[in-house]
Parts: C-alpha cells; structure tokens; sequence
C-alpha cells in the first residue's frame, strides 16, 4: 500500500515538473524548419510602393518578439508565443525587425544603401523602436510627423509603425507588427497626433 | 679565465630570455588605463572572488540633475527622478524609472564631454513586469572612437549582490550595483549579422564573494 501511494506520488510530481518545464520553455519549429541565413541582395532601385507591396507579405503572418522571418500564407504558423521571449522561434517579424526589413536596410548602421531581404530569411536588424524614433542609423532620419507620406513611419520609445495611407480624417491606416495577440497587420492609428510618437524616414528611395 | 668566457654569452641569454615574455606582453590585451572620462581606471575595492583577469571599476554616480540626462532622454525623464549616470571604458550612460515605474530608460553613449553626457548615441527603453524587466533591451548602434561597435544592455542583479562584473577582452568592468536600478553594461562581444551581444557576467557580495555567474544572451529586438 505505502509502495503504491509513494509511486503515485512520484508520478504526480513528475507529470507536474514535465509540465512545468515545458511551459518555461515554449518553443516552436517554425524558425528552425523554415528559415535560412541567406546574404540579402543590394540593390538601386528602390520605391515606396515596391516596399510597401513588401509590407503586405507580412500581413495576417505573425509576431515574434526579436523575430524576423515569415512566409506567406495568411496565418500565424506559431500563434501564442510568451510576450518579450525572443527565443521562442516563431514566425514573424517585431515591429522594429518589421520596419527594417520593408525598409531593406543593411545590417551595418553606417552605411544607408538598400538591401534586399528574403521573406524567410532571419534577420530583424540592429535597430529597435526607440532606436528608430531618434534616427539612428545612416538610413534614418527624424522629421516633422506633418511631412510623413506613405511608408514613413511613426516610432515612440517601444513601437513602430509604417504609414500606409493617410485617411481623410487626418489619422492614418498603419502597417504594423503590434503584438504576439494581433499579429501584422494594416490599422487606423492615431499615433501621428501622440506626443510620444515621432515622425521617421528612410532615406534614398528612388520613388 | 676559460670559467670567464663561458659568461659571455650571459647578456645575450638574458636579453632573449626577458624579452620573450615582453614581447608577449606586447601583443596581449592591455588593463585599460583610463575611464572614457578620462580618469585613471583603479580597481575594485575589494577582490572579486573567480574573476582571473585585471579588474577596472566603473564610476558610478546617483543624481536627480535632470542636467545629466542627454536630450534624447529628457523627454522620458519623470520630475526628481533618480539616475545613475555610470562610466566605463568604452562606454557611459543614464538609467532612470520612467513615470510609474513601468519602464526603465537608458540613454548610451561612446564619447563625453568632461565628465557628463552631452549627445546620446541611443535610447534605450524596456517594460517592467513586477520591477522585473522581461529583455535586456540589448543595443548595438553605437560606435567608439575606432567605429567599433559597443553593445550595451541591462542586467538585474540579485538583491544581495554589490558588484557586477563584465568580462571584456584580457580585463573584466566591475560595476557596483544600485539598489533596484538595473545596471547598464556594456561589451564588444557581439555578432552583428543576428544582432546578438554576450555579456560574461558574474555578480558579487560586498566581500567579493562569487554569488553567481553566468552568460546574458541578447537580442536586438522591439
């Protein structure tokens, strides 16, 4: 009798600390199944709509904190990833890796050219969104939220997001990565009118 | 005579033999000697139990001159609030609560002007979760004066700990803690094709004892 309630009890606690081990340690494939370290390609020619077709992608992917790699299909393939956990290899991108990566900018901050990034290549660059607001980098500037047009974006100390279009209304339709719960997708935001939002461009574009 | 003649050759020995050991000097990393402030690096006031390499400190000062913060910060800076503006070798910052003590927000920087913070090479902003921070809120934009890079990040220490230690290249940065305020550290060990930086951290009691030590991973990201 006493053998048997000692191995239940055992079991139990093994079951339980199976349990909670695996619960610290989420983890999905997606990043380890689809994605790759492939060099970007340069390139000259580089327009607001071409990254703004680049933006669309993204939308209805994931989010993933520190993430930078997603594919196309219309869903978040790793859904319910731990917030601010950038180890849990899911698909997409962050806000910043997203703003990066439409931007097609180079991993070195000093140099401003274009490059171009694969969808499932990994990467979510050197900037973060408090980064962006106070235009760090050779590519980036800072300028007044009133000049913003499509695909300039607006960055506070924790969020970007890239101008889509500009609404009658004066708010605007943002492209965005806002949050493992939301995904990437396209918004009406008033962050144009927030203090804690400056306006962000990225220079060079051909068009 | 003959005994003599065998010494001969003893300056020359002697010259090879200490200069071998001089010439490895040469080539392995130096103890730095100054702060980017420019003030003489000293050591800790205590020996750092486990840390096996010269240790430089920090320079660490607490303030509610909201002078001290960089512009790029002073937005985000609540009124009375603390900081603690800390000086390395390569690299110097502010870390402040921000209004509620929600967040935590640094400002960077490679260069000074004296002793103070004039133009901040980034922001830095990261949420807290029971005063816990979630991510480091690792950053990798800033350069020192060769155009190296300089990643900083934060690190909780546990209560007990007075001293931190960063391990850097042939010396180890030993920061003293400042009750909850996470402390900014910085390296140059970082690979800048995933933006991810190591800090080889230990942290200490006000004795020098070793309370742990252990590898901070950080990503860029946010």
């Amino acid at each position: 009798m006493l053998v048997s309630r000692t191995l239940l009890v055992t079991f139990g606690l093994a079951l339980a600390a199976s349990w909670a081990g695996s619960a610290a340690a989420y983890h999905t494939r997606f990043v380890a199944d689809n994605c790759n370290y492939a060099a970007p390609t340069p390139a000259s020619f580089i327009t607001r709509d071409g990254s703004a077709a680049v933006a669309l992608r993204a939308r209805y992917e994931g989010y993933q904190w520190g993430g930078g790699c997603w594919n196309d299909n219309d869903r978040d393939d790793a859904p319910g990833d731990p917030h601010e956990d950038p180890g849990t290899g899911g698909e997409g991108g962050d806000c910043s890796g997203f703003a990066f990566k439409v931007w097609r900018e180079p991993l070195d901050t000093a140099d401003a050219s274009f490059h171009q990034w694969g969808l499932l290549r990994f990467v979510h660059g050197p900037y973060t969104a408090a980064a962006f607001k106070a235009g760090a980098g050779a590519p980036n500037v800072t300028v007044s939220k009133s000049t913003l047009i499509k695909m300039d974006a607006l960055a506070s100390d924790s969020h970007i997001g890239l101008v889509y279009a500009v609404n009658p209304d004066g708010s605007d339709q943002i492209i965005e990565a806002k949050g493992e719960a939301y995904g990437t997708n396209i918004w009406t935001r008033t962050y144009r009118g927030s203090s804690s939002y400056s306006g962000v461009r990225r220079t060079g574009w051909s068009s | 005579m003959e005994f003599l003649s065998r010494f001969a050759s003893l300056p020359l020995c002697l010259g090879v033999v200490l200069a071998l050991p001089l010439g490895c000097v040469r080539d392995a990393p130096r103890t730095p000697a100054v702060l980017l402030d420019g003030s003489t690096a000293l050591p800790p006031p205590v020996v750092l139990e486990g840390v096996d390499v010269p240790q430089v400190s920090t320079r660490m000062r607490v303030t509610h001159d909201r002078s001290h913060v960089p512009g790029l910060c002073a937005s985000s800076m609540p009124a009375r609030a603390r900081v603690v503006e800390r000086t390395g070798v390569t690299g110097a910052s502010v870390t402040f609560f921000g209004r509620g003590e929600r967040g935590v927000h640094a400002c960077d920087a490679t260069e000074l002007d004296g002793s103070r913070i004039q133009r901040s090479c980034v922001h830095a902003f990261g949420r807290l979760e029971g005063r816990r921070l979630r991510d480091p809120r690792l950053s990798i934009t800033c350069r020192d004066d060769d155009g190296e890079p300089v990643a900083f990040a934060w690190t909780q220490p546990d209560r007990t700990a007075a001293y931190v230690a960063v391990e850097q290249q042939g010396y180890a940065e030993v920061y003293a803690a400042s009750g909850t305020t996470p402390v900014r550290v910085t390296t140059s060990r970082m690979d800048l094709a995933t933006s991810r930086a190591t800090f080889a951290i230990s942290e200490h009691a006000r004795d020098g004892a070793l309370l742990h030590s252990y590898d901070l991973e950080a990503r860029v990201s946010g």
